[in-house]
């Protein structure tokens, strides 16, 4: 198990216990899967939230670091800064711990080792904030933390005492790495430890940088060639769409040229952008040639990935020559109106295609699906209709039938396909299907279903 | 007119793992519901499934054709089907050759060259329409092509192109119906295994399930209807019918003769060795008793042709002994004075009157039965020397036939319909203390809808789908031995272990050929057994060995008397301690039943507690009957053991011999027939009819019941007492060695090393720790008293590691951590945390500082100088608790004290008192005892009660759990090292149970960081450790 709420907590359940003995402890436990990646997701969105409490953030593994540097004050001072985050989290149903101190390092440790929810060390104390936390305060790995525990080196001060009494390198580098005096280091303030952040947004960025600088014209048409793909997939990736673009040149003698040009829609075709500032590059003044290209999309909007027809992720319709005559259509039917058909692998032919938006995105569980392997009537009337037949017991084709008042002598028949229900949906009497041509040379694709007695013929389709 | 009679040549059973939706049996009962003229199994490369057909045919009577499908590399895919003997063997060797070339469970890689030795003596039947003019110059007119009606719409088309393609390269069309299941109704079952098979839901498997339900048993008419525009496909399959001819019936099993026996030579070689053997057991002559004894059972070999089989077991036995190896026969004919003569068993049959001819008679047309036990740790040397002694053409294991039972069908079926993995879970009752079975109630129990309708057809199919064969595996060690080419008899293939090969058989299917084979078992016990008498030779004792153990010793039955049994062989189980003192064994016969009576045969026989009371004199010893009294004498009128109980059926009610022996084995295998109910009339009306007692008569057959798949005769207990009296005995006279013994025979029996070293402690042996100075690598005496613990008690220390500390250690020994830099880092790391160094005054913390350093290459200028010690940092010292929890977390055990001791101050003072009080408390009193978990059981005979051991520094309790009781305090049962308990004192002699009222988990007293470290004590016959494991196949020596 990899997380435990309070409750499992309290009836002694706890990260690591494997799920077979935690169900045997607590019978009506209710366990769902772990999804690292939609904890991270959730960690993202939460880095935006916390925008409106300090511009800098950075996410770590199980948190966010925000720079209280002129963003506490703007909240009544440190203190109240500091207790309103986890009070503001609380509002959305999560356990917050928050913890402020002059250092990355101890601020992480006050967050999660401090004595409250929220934890401030003031300036100039950490050193005695921290001496009686426990090592693990000082982001170190498992086995580390281990090796420490047995040693008996439960403080940090323990830690630190070690490292005053003698030559830190021999006693412990030798033994753990350089990890935990630069982690004891960088909580105490005495080496450096810039915040990086992972944010803040806004605007999306291609870069390519050259060994030598360039400049010829047809160089600088490949440059933005590959930089408007890498944007476009960036772009791609998040949903969103650019509404100005600007392509910044660092020229080798550290002066710099840009060009921009804004859309009337978003967009993120890479061809569409490249054909764009096509007009535009001979503006572009390379100088003595340029090392480092950069391409922003300075306004991104979101754009919905399957508006795109630029790429075709998994599962996307490739409309192909047809994509001008859906969108018309879409535009004059409106979305929902427009559907295309899509195989789902069955037997029951009414369930083997789904309707599907014309742009509709296939889902997962249909991907792959292949259509039957035995040709289907062009028409598939939505209900079987009922004929009157004549044929030979027990699965012997119509010799004639009668379909909506009007007599068909069949002069050939295929059959009989025998396709059973589907027993773990719903029941029902398995069905003989034939492909029968009558005097006229149509095709029919008609069923009987029961058996003698209770025996009932139906017309499902059409060929031709 | 009279429907062309047709043959079915197309069957595909379960025994097509995942393909076949039906047993054989049931395809054969079917087809012979049907009047079909005949049934043609032909399963994948296997020929797994035949026995049990041919038995079912025999009985219907409906001819059978033998068979198998092969997908040749460069032929279309066969069905081939033997006319006679040489075809069978052909097969089953072409089989056997594709299979082992394919490895392990990776189908059967044989090419078309390959099937020429079947040119003659099979047909062929390619199932595409391809390759088959080669087909037809190989086997000429035994070639066919089968096809199978599709209903797929275009039957007609793909009738007309097998006929076209038939005629062409001139061969006959074969008509089949492919039948994957006997009924219909099937198809279902048949598309869940194509799901499991798939690795897919219902709802994903799309095209990958059939459209309809027509792979089914048909009759002659419908078939023939179907192929009414081909008469000659249905006729054809009456011609093959009629020109196969096999029948399994034919098979001859041979004894094995030694490779280097004159042929025809047994009986006489067997006569030569036991008369030689007699004169040195009876070095002062051969008691007239014995001598005519021996003459007599010679007689008895001679006649029923067994010698060979005797010389085979000796010559196993005999190498084994070569290599030192213990080893002990038990079974029917292993308590004959001929075993014991040659040594392969030490059951002395002075001591126990069982008679060779009560097993071993003309009556029963059965083989004789020896199982022999080895060392667990030896075995395989012995399995290895088989093969190698008999070739692998001539040896295999027998198989066992893996199959659903409940909880697997049930996992498998859920996840085909979709469930949810809680869903599936729930309904699988892999949890602990959920009773099994899939009862409605049980469904609700876990919070499940059973109406809900994919649930309610989970469980439906779940119950269909019990029992059916999943895979093959390897029979814990049952051989078969032939004189000819055993790959000739059955395929031979591989098994999932390196090095181990196995026929297809299991142990009914060559019970029903008459087919010999030889249980090479393994047993903890032995190996024990053996190394304490090493050991008491290294101290300077004499050597002992089993049957040398001097007999009769009157202190080690009071011993057992007291229960005093830590570590005995079978008694040391709860259930056997609670035993002990109340049948008060005196006698080695004694032991015989003390062995035998704590099973399921008795106690669901409800024979126990008459019994015991008989023996204490509290009730008359009488018989139903005076006929029974020949039965029953040696037991006091009570059956207790499994040949009583066939005794009572033969001579009580009316049961022919043969009818006793097939009511034994419905009951081995009952959960797979129905056919329990026809015997319980029988055996129970029988007995009425002739004058006894209903409830008489229902006990027993319900021990009969309870006898099932652990049914314990009296000749295995007879082996095994011996083994209780060995190592009781070790254990009384040779505390030091016996402790050592069982250290060093880890894992085995029911307790964890923590209660041996204890136990061993309070029997006066003086216990050292591990030392990297003074400690070899398994544990050794010091003297006949001192026990010093190997470096093997040290966790993830590695075996070549110690041993090369051992090899190197210097004359004055090791001065400290800095000298082993020789060693990885990760083993000198575990010596101490071992605290392997504190002979030399070196904590744990400083000698781990020492060792945690990375190996560095020295400096060129300091490499000849003598590694130095460098200054120790001031690490914190450490605390006795934590000591202690370190020595259980590293060591499994700690020297220093109890970890509930050093509690005791905190324990007192919230009133509760040391296990040692239960002792002088009252019945019915109430008492709060606290102490680690040590064995949580939860028996099967016990309907839901819950039995707890706890151990504190003064004794252990027993409690005694409820199920109600259990339900309110589940994650305290389950989940707390450190119990406590408040309940009512509950005593029986010297039996004291606490019924537990409330518990409570203490851990917190343990120590966050700590508590884990006591997993280490809990013992292995512990359930919770293990959970979702059936209790039987839980490896206790308690249902063997």
């Amino acid at each position: 198990m990899a997380a435990v709420d309070a409750r499992s907590r309290q009836a002694g359940l706890h990260p690591g216990l494997g799920l077979a003995e935690a169900r045997a402890r607590c019978p009506d436990l209710v366990a769902t899967r772990h999804d690292p990646d939609g904890d991270d997701a959730a960690l993202k969105s939460l880095a935006l939230w916390a925008q409106r409490w300090s511009p800098s953030i950075a996410r770590v593994a199980d948190g966010l670091l925000l720079d209280a540097t002129g963003a506490a004050h703007l909240f009544g001072g440190e203190n109240e800064w500091l207790a309103a985050i986890p009070r503001e989290l609380a509002r959305f149903g999560l356990h917050a711990r928050a913890g402020l101190a002059d250092t990355i390092g101890a601020a992480w440790a006050a967050a999660r080792y401090g004595a409250q929810t929220a934890t401030r060390i003031a300036p100039g104390e950490t050193r005695t904030a921290l001496a009686d936390y426990p090592p693990a305060a000082l982001r170190l790995s498992p086995d580390i933390l281990g090796d420490l525990d047995r040693l008996g080196l439960r403080r940090i001060d323990d830690l630190a005492a070690l490292v005053r009494a003698s030559d830190p390198r021999r006693g412990l580098d030798a033994r753990f790495g350089p990890e935990p005096l630069r982690r004891l280091r960088q909580a105490f303030g005495e080496i450096d430890e810039p915040l990086d952040p992972d944010l803040p947004v806004p605007a999306m960025r291609a870069r390519l940088a050259f060994a030598e600088p360039v400049s010829a014209p047809e160089d600088l048409a490949r440059i933005v060639e590959c930089l408007a793909l890498e944007l476009c997939a960036k772009l791609e990736a998040a949903e969103l769409g650019l509404r100005r673009a600007r392509l910044i040149a660092l020229r080798a003698d550290g002066t710099a040229a840009h060009l921009a040009l804004g859309t009337s829609r978003p967009m993120r075709d890479a061809k569409a952008l490249v054909r764009l500032f096509a007009e535009h590059l001979p503006k572009l003044d390379p100088g003595f040639g340029i090392d480092t290209a950069l391409l922003d999309a300075e306004v991104a909007s979101k754009l919905s990935l399957r508006q795109s027809a630029i790429a075709l992720p998994d599962g996307d319709p490739d409309l192909g020559e047809l994509a001008p005559l859906v969108d018309r259509l879409i535009n004059r039917l409106g979305a929902v109106n427009v559907v295309r058909l899509a195989p789902v692998e069955s037997h029951i032919p009414e369930r083997a295609q789904i309707r599907l938006p014309a742009l509709g995105t296939v889902p997962p569980h249909l991907r792959g699906a292949k259509p039957p392997a035995n040709p289907r009537p062009l028409r598939l009337l939505a209900w079987p209709e009922p004929i009157e037949a004549l044929a030979e017991l027990p699965d012997g084709p119509p010799r004639r039938f009668r379909w909506r008042k009007r007599l068909h002598d069949v002069v050939r028949a295929e059959g009989p396909e025998r396709i059973e229900p589907e027993w773990w949906r719903a029941p029902a009497p398995p069905r003989d299907y034939f492909a029968i041509d009558d005097r006229e040379g149509h095709r029919f694709w008609v069923y009987r279903e029961g058996a003698a007695g209770g025996l009932r013929w139906f017309l499902h389709g059409l060929f031709a | 007119m009279t429907a062309p009679v047709y043959a079915e040549l197309g069957v595909t059973t379960n025994f097509s793992f995942l393909r076949g939706a039906a047993h054989p049996e049931e395809f054969v009962r079917q087809a012979q519901t049907l009047g079909l003229a005949a049934i043609g199994i032909a399963d994948r490369a296997s020929f797994a499934g035949l026995v049990r057909a041919h038995v079912a045919a025999k009985e219907a009577g409906i001819k059978l054709l033998i068979g198998a499908r092969l997908d040749p590399t460069d032929a279309p895919p066969l069905r081939i089907f033997v006319k006679d003997k040489i075809g069978y063997a052909a097969l089953s060797r072409a089989i056997s050759t594709g299979r082992l070339r394919a490895g392990h469970n990776n189908g059967c890689a044989v090419t078309l060259a390959e099937l020429e030795t079947l040119r003659g003596y099979a047909f062929v039947l390619a199932l595409e329409p391809r390759g088959l003019n080669e087909l037809r110059r190989i086997f000429g007119r035994d070639a066919y092509l089968a096809v199978a009606c599709r209903f797929d719409g275009n039957d007609a088309a793909h009738l007309a192109e097998y006929a076209s393609a038939a005629r062409d390269a001139q061969l006959r069309l074969v008509a089949t119906n492919d039948a994957h299941y006997h009924v219909p109704e099937r198809r279902r079952l048949h598309d869940v295994l194509a799901c499991v098979r798939e690795g897919t839901t219902i709802d994903q498997a799309g095209y990958r399930l059939a459209a309809n339900a027509e792979r089914h048993l048909k009759t002659s008419a419908e078939m023939a209807r179907l192929f009414r525009n081909y008469p000659d496909a249905i006729a054809a399959t009456a011609d093959i019918a009629a020109a196969c001819t096999f029948s399994m019936d034919e098979l001859r099993y041979l004894y094995p003769e030694l490779p280097d026996a004159v042929p025809g030579s047994s009986q006489s070689t067997l006569e030569r060795l036991t008369r030689e053997g007699a004169r040195k057991r009876y070095p002062d002559g051969v008691p007239a008793k014995i001598a005519a004894q021996i003459e007599r059972e010679l007689e008895i070999v001679a006649r029923l042709g067994y010698a060979p089989y005797f010389l085979t077991v000796h010559d196993i036995v005999e190498f084994a002994r070569a290599r030192g190896i213990l080893c002990q026969g038990r079974g029917s004919a292993a308590n004959s004075v001929i075993c014991f003569i040659l040594g392969i068993t030490g059951v002395d049959p002075e001591q126990i009157d069982v008679l060779f001819e009560r097993f071993v008679s003309d009556a029963r047309d059965e083989p004789p039965d020896i199982d022999v036990d080895f060392e667990h740790e030896r075995r395989e040397e012995v399995i290895q020397f088989i093969y190698e002694r008999y070739g692998r053409t001539r040896a295999g294991l027998a198989a066992t036939v893996i199959s659903y039972r409940t909880r697997s069908a049930l996992r498998d079926v859920g996840k085909a319909l979709g469930l949810s993995e809680d869903a599936v879970q729930a309904l699988s009752g892999s949890v602990w203390g959920r009773s099994d079975g899939l009862q409605d109630a049980h469904v609700r129990e876990a919070g499940l809808d059973p109406n809900q309708e994919r649930l309610r057809l989970a469980l439906e199919l779940a119950r269909e789908l019990r029992g059916f064969p999943r895979h093959l595996s390897q029979h814990v060690g049952g051989f078969v031995i032939a004189r000819g080419r055993l790959d000739e008899l059955c395929p031979v293939i591989d098994a999932a272990m390196e090095a181990r090969t196995i026929v297809e058989w299991d142990k009914d299917d060559l019970d029903a050929l008459g087919i010999l084979k030889i249980d090479i078992l393994a047993l903890g016990m032995l190996t024990c057994i053996r190394k304490a008498f090493d050991l008491i030779v290294d101290a300077g004792g004499e050597r002992y060995d089993l049957a040398s153990v001097p007999r009769d010793d009157a202190g080690v039955y009071d011993m057992l008397c007291k229960a005093d049994s830590i570590g005995v062989f079978q008694v040391e189980s709860r259930a056997q301690m609670s035993m002990l003192p109340r049948l008060k064994p005196r006698c080695f016969y004694d032991l015989v039943i003390e062995v035998a009576i704590v099973r399921p045969g008795p106690i669901q026989g409800d024979m126990v507690h008459p019994y015991l009371r008989r023996r204490e004199g509290k009730d008359p010893v009488e018989y139903p009957k005076p006929e029974l009294r020949a039965v029953l004498e040696k037991t006091k009128g009570v059956p207790l053991f499994q040949e009583q109980a066939m005794k009572i059926a033969i001579v009580a009610a009316n049961f022919q011999p043969s009818e006793a022996d097939a009511l034994r084995r419905a009951m081995a295998t009952f959960k797979r027939h129905g056919d329990v109910h026809r015997f319980r009339e029988k055996f129970v009306g029988g007995m009425i009819a002739n004058g006894y007692a209903p409830d008489f008569a229902e006990r027993c057959f319900k021990q009969i019941e309870g006898f099932g798949n652990y049914g314990f005769p009296e000749s295995h207990a007879a082996a095994f007492a011996h083994l209780v009296y060995v190592s009781a005995w070790l254990k009384r006279r040779h505390p030091a060695a016996f402790a050592g013994a069982l250290l060093n025979s880890q894992p085995m029996g029911f307790y964890a090393p923590a209660q041996i070293v204890r136990d061993a402690r309070e029997h006066g042996v003086a216990v050292h720790p591990p030392c990297v100075n003074a400690s070899d690598w398994e544990c050794t005496l010091e003297d006949a008293n001192t026990l010093r613990l190997g470096l093997c008690q040290i966790k993830s220390l590695s075996q070549t590691a110690a041993e090369e500390l051992i090899e190197r250690r210097p004359p004055n020994g090791w001065q400290g951590p800095h000298e082993l830099d020789f060693l990885p880092q990760r083993d000198r790391a575990a010596l101490a945390k071992g605290d392997a160094f504190a002979a030399l005054d070196i904590g744990r913390r400083p000698a781990l500082w020492q060792t945690m350093t990375k190996k560095l290459a020295p400096l060129p200028l300091f490499a000849n100088l003598p590694a130095k010690a460098e200054p120790l940092p001031d690490l914190p010292e450490i605390g006795q608790g934590e000591a202690v929890a370190l020595d259980y977390t590293h060591l499994r055990l700690s020297l220093k004290a109890h970890p509930v001791g050093l509690l005791r101050g905190v324990l007192a003072k919230t009133g509760l008192r040391p296990c040692s009080a239960l002792a002088t408390a009252r019945d019915g009193s109430t008492i709060s005892v606290a102490g680690l978990t040590l064995i949580r059981q939860r028996p099967g005979t016990a309907s839901g009660v819950i039995f707890i051991t706890l151990e504190d520094e003064t004794g252990i309790a027993n409690l005694v759990v409820w199920p109600a009781v259990f339900e309110r305090f589940r994650a305290v049962v389950l989940g707390a090292r450190l119990m406590a308990v408040r309940g009512a004192v509950q005593r029986e002699g010297d039996v004291i149970h606490v019924i537990a009222r409330k518990l409570e988990s203490r851990d917190a007293l343990l120590g966050p960081l700590s508590s884990g470290a006591f997993d280490a004590g809990i013992a292995r016959a512990d359930e919770v450790r293990r959970p979702g494991e059936d209790r039987r196949r839980f490896p206790s020596r308690d249902f063997h």
